[in-house]
């Protein structure tokens, strides 16, 4: 599976500024995507790649915290740089708080700027991996029998066959076949594999 | 003739005068007449000459001439009240006499070789008639009333110098009119008014348009005391000083040079004092010969130390008020120079993000553009896009602090004509951030052709930021509903009329007027001069401030600014 490039979503008011930031980003072969408000963000669609947007905290109409609540109330929070032309320190803590990245005053240094963008971006391809993980794991989970699915529980919770076959009222050996089955349609490569995908998966018992 | 020789009887007979003698009759009827001190002259109807008495020979300069009507006025020095036009012969008292008029109370200025100065003349006049009641002359009783004449006319030149004062002359143009009326009082005078020095010490030049001028300066700058002249022993004292002879008196011992060289010889100064007693100046009279007072400049030198006396310390009073005034104007203008500055203060989070969102783009492309140019061989047309953001942006943050500072720095006001609209903009722009983080619609509306005003450009700024500020302050506590701003200009019948609305907290249960009181303030934090200093300048450009409440919730504020002369019709 290949990734898409990664893209900086820079909403800034200031024309020059979002120049400005398309122009550095650029520097470090990354794509910038330019909106002026976050209105119009919020109307175009998602990224598929890894992202980090930089915002202005102050822009007319929403504000840049205000898209902040707004992305994480959807669900899909994306990591934030802020950027201020005069921040203050109640601004800075709610903003650190809701998860952003860096809170930078103009003017700032651009390694800043790019070292904020850099760990946005690792951070978001690190979430959307395991989110990819996530929605495997979950597909090959819906592979599995409802039987399977018991047995699967109950390894992962630590019985051993033999308990297994005497809750479920079946012989040890039909236990062996489903659990082979589990570990064939799950991927597993041992039962603390197994154990892991169960904790992602939130089924363990 | 008979009822009127009845008439006469009636008068003349008490006397028990015998008119069977006519010669005597006539001898003492011609006695009578040269003793009186009226001219009385009578000519018949040809224009002939009956009687002619010694008054009128001394008023007139002249006898009787054997000349007609027509002549008179030349031969006798005969003129209107101007003093400078010929009596018109047909006007004459005794030429319509002898028409037949009856002619009362004519003022006539006479004027010829012996009388160089002029006689001011009331004269009256009948015709004569014979028995049978046919017109035979005219007859004038002519009377010197040149004192109380000359008496009106000094009166009224005083009026003159008083209102000179009354309308604001300056000092020195009221001293030399007075000094003018005075000398016109009297021969071979010349007057001066010199004032005291505010210290006390010095004598200061007043006015004496015809005295020398090395004189004038002499004496301009030269200190008081017990043994200084005339005018400066008269100021020392308090005391009015008579100097007969400069040449002589010991008082201007150490002036006798001066005295000398101006051809003055006598000088009699009187001190001129205020209404509370304190010496102000003096007034001087000169003459070219010693000279001992008569007693008839005594009034002339009361009225004139009088009315200097006035004009100095109306003078006085209006320096003081200039400079109380001017006083005022620089505390008034420090006031509001340090409202504009804490103005600033409360808006200097906008002002910093203004400044410091162009700096950011720059220092952030001149540090790419370094990085650029560390490659062997850096992309030019990139490099050059990068530094023309830099140079644009630079321009910008320039302006944007040209903006305040115009704004914070000491600041002389100085109206010129400008298009209200313009200041509006540039407020809005200014107060553009702090309206988003106060999350304010600011709304505005600008008429089209605006008449210019007079206007000082900073303060008519500060005036609109108050308003604006106090408006989104006023806001800032509404928890919902709109918080919008509407800054309004329209063309008034005198000149332009701005509105800013909010839809605030509104002025109800307090009185609009109250909010303009100087310390009025409802913020926490605010030291209530906005309004107090924003009117005194509305009404420094001769406009109006006032508030009104909203219909729908809040407050407006209104002002008013005339036009630029000839702007509105």
């Amino acid at each position: 599976m290949t990734e898409k490039p990664p893209v900086v979503i820079v909403v800034d008011d200031d024309p020059s500024f979002r120049n400005f930031l398309s122009r550095l980003v650029q520097t470090i072969g990354l794509k910038a995507v330019l909106f002026t408000s976050a209105e119009e963000f919020l109307a175009a669609p998602q990224p598929d790649g890894p992202a980090c947007l930089v915002l202005d905290v102050q822009m007319p109409g929403l504000s840049g915290l205000d898209l902040q609540r707004q992305l994480t109330e959807r669900g899909r929070p994306l990591p934030i740089v802020f950027t201020t032309g005069h921040g203050d320190i109640p601004m800075t803590v709610e903003a650190m708080k809701a998860g952003a990245i860096g809170f930078l005053s103009k003017p700032f240094r651009n390694q800043e700027m790019l070292d904020a963008i850099k760990e946005g971006i690792a951070r978001d391809r690190e979430s959307r991996t395991k989110l990819d993980e996530l929605v495997e794991l979950q597909g090959r989970y819906q592979s599995l029998t409802a039987r399977e699915r018991e047995v699967f529980a109950l390894v992962t919770s630590g019985s051993l066959n033999k308990q297994i076959a005497l809750q479920l009222g079946t012989s040890e050996r039909t236990v062996k076949a489903h659990r082979a089955q589990v570990v064939q349609k799950m991927h597993a490569e041992s039962v603390a594999d197994l154990v892991r995908m169960a904790d992602k998966l939130g089924v363990s018992t | 003739m008979q009822h009127d020789r009845a008439n006469e009887a009636s008068v003349i007979g008490p006397l028990r005068l015998s008119f069977e003698n006519s010669r005597d009759a006539i001898l003492l009827l011609e006695s009578i007449l040269h003793q009186m001190s009226d001219a009385v002259i009578v000519a018949d109807k040809e224009h002939h000459f009956l009687i002619f008495n010694r008054a009128a020979e001394r008023m007139f300069g002249v006898g009787p001439t054997d000349t007609r009507a027509e002549s008179w006025s030349r031969i006798y020095g005969l003129y209107l009240s101007d003093e400078g036009t010929r009596f018109p012969a047909q006007d004459l008292p005794l030429a319509r006499a002898i028409r037949g008029e009856e002619v009362e109370d004519v003022e006539m200025f006479v004027r010829h070789d012996k009388k160089p100065d002029g006689v001011w003349v009331r004269v009256s006049g009948r015709p004569l008639r014979d028995a049978a009641g046919e017109l035979s002359g005219g007859m004038v009783v002519c009377r010197d009333i040149s004192d109380s004449k000359k008496e009106d006319i000094f009166r009224s030149g005083q009026s003159r110098v008083l209102e000179m004062i009354a309308q604001g002359a300056t000092l020195s143009e009221v001293l030399a009119s007075l000094v003018t009326l005075i000398e016109a009082q009297s021969h071979d005078m010349v007057c001066s008014v010199v004032e005291l020095s505010e210290d006390g010490k010095y004598i200061r030049h007043g006015a004496a348009p015809n005295l020398p001028k090395i004189y004038v300066q002499a004496v301009n700058g030269a200190p008081i005391g017990p043994k200084n002249g005339s005018c400066g022993t008269a100021m020392y004292r308090g005391q009015q000083v008579i100097v007969t002879d400069m040449l002589t008196d010991p008082l201007w011992e150490d002036y006798r040079e001066l005295a000398k060289l101006s051809g003055l010889r006598a000088c009699w100064s009187t001190p001129i004092f205020s209404g509370s007693g304190q010496v102000l100046g003096s007034f001087a009279m000169y003459y070219r010969q010693p000279q001992t007072p008569t007693g008839s400049e005594a009034r002339l030198t009361e009225v004139a130390t009088h009315i200097a006396g006035i004009a100095i310390e109306h003078q006085r009073a209006a320096n003081e008020l200039r400079t109380r005034e001017e006083q005022l104007r620089v505390t008034q203008a420090e006031l509001a120079h340090v409202a504009r500055v804490s103005t600033m203060g409360e808006l200097a989070a906008s002002i910093a993000h203004e400044v410091n969102q162009p700096l950011g783009a720059i220092v952030g492309n001149a540090d790419i553009c370094l990085r650029w140019l560390e490659d062997s061989q850096p992309d030019l047309v990139q490099l050059r896009e990068a530094l023309e953001d830099i140079s644009s942006d630079g321009h910008r943050a320039s302006q944007v602090v040209a903006r305040i500072r115009s704004l914070v720095k000491k600041h002389v006001p100085n109206k010129l004509p400008t298009d209200f609209n313009d200041v509006a903009r540039e407020v809005v722009e200014l107060i553009n951030h702090e309206a988003q983080r106060k999350q304010v619609t600011v709304r505005s509306d600008l008429a089209t052709a605006l008449p210019l005003v007079a206007a000082d450009r900073v303060q008519l700024q500060q005036v609109l930021i108050n308003l604006v500020m106090n408006g989104m302050e006023a806001m800032s506590e509404v928890e919902n509903g709109t918080r919008e701003l509407k800054l309004e200009t329209t063309v008034s019948d005198r000149g332009v009329l701005a509105a800013v609305s909010d839809r605030g907290v509104g002025i109800k249960g307090t009185d609009a007027e109250q909010l303009f009181k100087p310390f009025h303030t409802t913020k926490t934090n605010g030291m209530g001069m906005g309004l107090a200093i924003s009117r005194s300048i509305i009404e420094s450009h001769g406009g109006r401030l006032w508030a009104e409440p909203n219909a729908e919730g809040g407050a407006t504020f209104k002002f008013t600014l005339p036009a630029v002369d000839g702007e509105v019709q």
